[in-house]
């Protein structure tokens, strides 16, 4: 499974909305790196993230170990993703183009028989987004971006959240997710950014020295506000 | 262009997956059943002429035998004719309407309905939902990064041309047993005349007519390729298609449909009272061109939106 590890090197990042900035940045990111990227809404979080995943048109260059990434970068926007009237089985057949797919052990880690049987429409927002999880951890992407992820996940579905994330990190494979509700990454990140006026700030000292997200963050909010 | 295969099984998946192959298969068997019911009224109708006119002639006192063996011909323009020898006029309708119920003859006159009418409409129907059903359901975000520009926009055209070809063999292939159930139906009448049966299409026309639906459907689906990726709507641009293909009369030599029955001219296959009539006197082979080429040029075309536009709806 080392052909999960990959290393995400952006460069130059710049995404314009008619005369309005909202991304101007460079990132790098290791092989089996958790990073946390923090921000208000309307920052440029998931532009940034659809800009790494080819699905909006940027300046700058974008590389998984030192090549496009061409399917490297797999990623669960915080939008609707799957077919509703198909079953999970179906959705997540398609989506990594195997008809057996859903059978894979990392699916049947965080989903199980009930779910992959039932039509998506069907599901609760946290079951989706554990399908979503699923289909993305199932593929053979070394880079995975989680979009507002935790959001709406319960107690149960977290545990299962980081227990599968954790498993594929020590793969070697990078994780690059973004959220509110900070509780639900535990002690998963191994990086802390955060994002302000299209650029970031690298709050990981901060991180490594207090553990504490929450407080960081708000003092981070702080010092952007003055 | 190395995820070209893949990124085409996906498309067909998407076709088992959301039933628009099971959707293509009822349309086909409709289509079938339609062309025999199409060619047994025909049928019906021409040996009721031919029986009422015989019927005139014995009531007449003429010479039956001499008429049926003698030629009829048919002078004038299309407005009014002038047929010699009604008699045997009918009887070689008849018997050329019942050819539709033989095996090539229900393929031909099937799939020239197909041609004509309804394979240009299912073909920009399925056009407008191969070209949005990945942004409509938001799983571009999961497809575009693994297929690449390249590979998602091929993919979508090749297997628009692979499921019109599969809708016409389809169609063909259902449309011999239902004209064989037809015929059965006329199993009475149509041996009163067996003796005067007259050959049907021959197996090259019947490919050549098959040829031309493909044609005329990828076309309509080409069109609905692009109309989608530039709208990303579905319910006007289906209707406003339909309603216009099939209620707005044709507008003049320049109307696109013109091309479909000029191509067809010496081609399509249809017995009776309906001819269509191609407005201008063109090459049909030249006309075909011109549809593969609007089909040719909307791909190229729909591929430009795709590259230029977000491919997702912006949230944040």
């Amino acid at each position: 499974m080392a052909e999960l590890a990959g290393r995400l090197e952006v460069t130059g990042l710049r995404k314009s909305f008619g005369s309005q900035t909202v991304l101007d940045l460079d990132f790098t990111l290791e092989p089996g790196e958790f990073c946390l990227v923090l921000g208000e809404n309307g920052v440029g979080k998931s532009t940034f993230f659809r800009c790494l995943l080819g699905l909006e048109n940027y300046e700058g260059t974008i590389r998984v170990d030192g090549a496009p990434p061409s399917g490297a970068i797999i990623g669960v926007l915080d939008q609707p993703m799957l077919y509703p009237k198909w079953t999970t089985a179906q959705n997540i057949n398609y989506v990594l183009n195997d008809s057996r797919a859903s059978t894979r052990s990392t699916v049947r880690q965080l989903i199980g028989d009930d779910l992959v049987r039932r039509r998506v429409g069907t599901l609760s927002t946290g079951q989706k987004k554990m399908v979503l999880l699923a289909t993305a951890l199932a593929s053979d992407s070394r880079i995975v971006l989680l979009d507002e992820f935790a959001n709406g996940l319960d107690h149960h579905a977290r545990e299962l959240f980081r227990t599968a994330v954790s498993d594929q990190l020590r793969l070697g494979r990078s994780v690059v997710a973004t959220g509110h509700d900070l509780s639900a990454f535990d002690s998963l990140p191994t990086r802390v950014l955060a994002m302000h006026a299209g650029t970031v700030v690298d709050l990981t000292p901060d991180y490594q020295a207090r553990k504490d997200i929450e407080e960081i963050y708000a003092q981070f909010l702080a010092r952007t506000d003055s | 262009m190395r995820n070209f295969l893949p990124e085409l099984i996906r498309e067909f998946r998407w076709l088992v997956h959301s039933r628009t192959a099971l959707a293509l298969a009822f349309a086909a068997v409709v289509m079938a059943i339609w062309g025999a019911v199409s060619g047994a009224t025909t049928s019906v109708s021409a040996i009721a002429a031919f029986q009422a006119t015989l019927a005139r002639y014995r009531a007449n006192g003429e010479d039956i035998t001499g008429a049926l063996n003698s030629p009829a011909s048919v002078e004038g323009s299309a407005d009014q004719q002038v047929i010699s020898n009604p008699l045997r006029y009918d009887l070689d309708q008849a018997a050329l309407a019942l050819t539709q119920l033989d095996p090539l003859g229900a393929i031909s006159s099937t799939l020239s309905l197909c041609a004509l009418f309804m394979f240009p409409i299912i073909g920009f129907v399925l056009g407008i939902f191969v070209s949005t059903h990945d942004y409509k359901s938001g799983s571009l975000a999961f497809r575009w990064p693994r297929s690449g520009a390249v590979a998602f926009a091929a993919s979508k055209p090749v297997a628009l041309l692979l499921a019109m070809g599969a809708l016409a063999v389809l169609t063909a292939a259902l449309a011999v047993p239902a004209a064989w159930i037809a015929r059965l139906t006329l199993a009475e009448a149509s041996n009163e005349i067996a003796a005067f049966a007259v050959a049907g299409p021959s197996a090259a026309h019947a490919f050549a007519i098959g040829a031309l639906s493909v044609l005329t459907g990828t076309a309509g689906a080409a069109t609905g390729l692009l109309i989608g990726a530039l709208t990303r709507n579905r319910t006007f641009t289906v209707a406003a298609f339909s309603v216009g293909f099939l209620l707005i009369p044709l507008l003049g030599i320049a109307d696109p449909r013109n091309l479909i029955t000029v191509a067809g001219r010496d081609l399509l296959y249809f017995v009776g009272q309906f001819r269509p009539r191609p407005l201008g006197d063109f090459d049909p082979l030249a006309a075909a061109v011109v549809l593969a080429a609007i089909a040719v040029v909307s791909v190229g075309l729909s591929v430009i939106p795709w590259l230029a536009r977000s491919r997702t709806e912006r949230r944040s």
